[in-house]
């Protein structure tokens, strides 16, 4: 089965249009193309819309297996923590001159207040962190073989779910509101065969862009299985 | 001392000390989770493994050691 491989990628950072090379390997045909379009929206390792990432392993990969798209959630979805967040950080500000002038304050232990703040402090750094980490880890991946969707919905409960690229029948892409339309981000939902479990990739960036993506790779698949059944 | 005095006073200390047994109780669960945390990151970086994931394990490691601090301070100082 013929294979590509990754020859080249170029992401100087000064760089507008970063530069991607696919190369066949012995001669073969190119299994998948990259749209210029998802070229040009190249992201850096913390973004939500990460193209061809180099560093990224998954569970289940396989050695030949060539990840194409890391998408996590736009992350204008973010802003309703992280002014949560600010909030948290900044409410013993105004909390503890009320309690003084309550005469609260003065009357508590000096240790419980400090030991109390200190707390404070401290869940509010838990909370930004366990927002960053849904948020990182919430993970969409396409590859040359198959859709990956890893959900990690709290602490003690996570799904990861897979389909293989011939196995999709239909992907389809909703973009709606307000704030979805004006920064792009949406919904992804891909059909699946038979009895197996439908993906979504929700709130991700661009797509559209990644449904016709991943219409490509459906395409290149019945192609390869057309000449090599 | 009067008698009631004798019972202010104890019923303040019996006052602090819950204070201080919810303090520790509370803190000792959130060592927990920060525990649950670290563990659940580790899981997550064998399904998801980039560059920053060495990163991100040391920060919850730090994290569940200052709350680790923070349970012996509640327990020397409240």
């Amino acid at each position: 089965m013929p294979r590509i491989k990754v020859e080249e990628i170029n992401r100087p950072p000064s760089s507008p249009a970063p530069e991607v090379k696919v190369a066949n390997v012995a001669g073969s045909k190119l299994k998948f193309s990259l749209k210029p379009e998802i070229l040009k929206k190249i992201g850096d390792r913390l973004s939500s819309f990460v193209v061809m990432p180099q560093e990224v392993k998954f569970q289940g990969e396989d050695e030949d297996e060539t990840v194409i798209l890391l998408l996590r959630r736009h992350v204008v979805t973010n802003i309703p923590w992280i002014i949560a967040a600010v909030l948290l950080f900044l409410a013993p500000s105004v909390v503890f001159p009320l309690l003084f002038a309550a005469n609260v304050l003065p009357a508590l232990p000096l240790g419980l207040s400090f030991v109390g703040a200190l707390f404070w402090y401290m869940a509010s750094t838990t909370y930004v962190l366990l927002n960053f980490l849904y948020w990182y880890f919430n993970v969409y991946i396409v590859t040359d073989e198959r859709v990956v969707d890893v959900d990690w919905y709290s602490l003690l409960f996570r799904r990861v779910a897979t389909a293989q690229i011939s196995k999709i029948q239909d992907v389809s892409n909703t973009i709606g509101g307000v704030i979805r339309s004006v920064f792009d981000f949406g919904n992804v939902h891909i059909e699946t065969a038979g009895e197996l479990e439908n993906i979504e990739f929700e709130d991700i960036p661009h797509p559209a862009l990644v449904a016709e993506q991943i219409q490509d790779l459906m395409q290149a698949e019945e192609k390869e299985w057309e000449v090599n059944p | 001392m009067s008698l009631d005095q004798l019972i202010g006073f104890t019923n303040l200390f019996t006052f602090w000390a819950f204070v201080k047994l919810f303090f520790l109780v509370l803190l000792f669960f959130y060592f927990v989770l920060s525990l649950v945390i670290a563990r659940q990151v580790d899981l997550m970086n064998q399904v998801l493994g980039t560059n920053i994931s060495p990163f991100i394990r040391l920060v919850v490691i730090v994290h569940s050691v200052a709350v680790a601090i923070l349970f012996l301070l509640a327990f020397a100082l409240v």
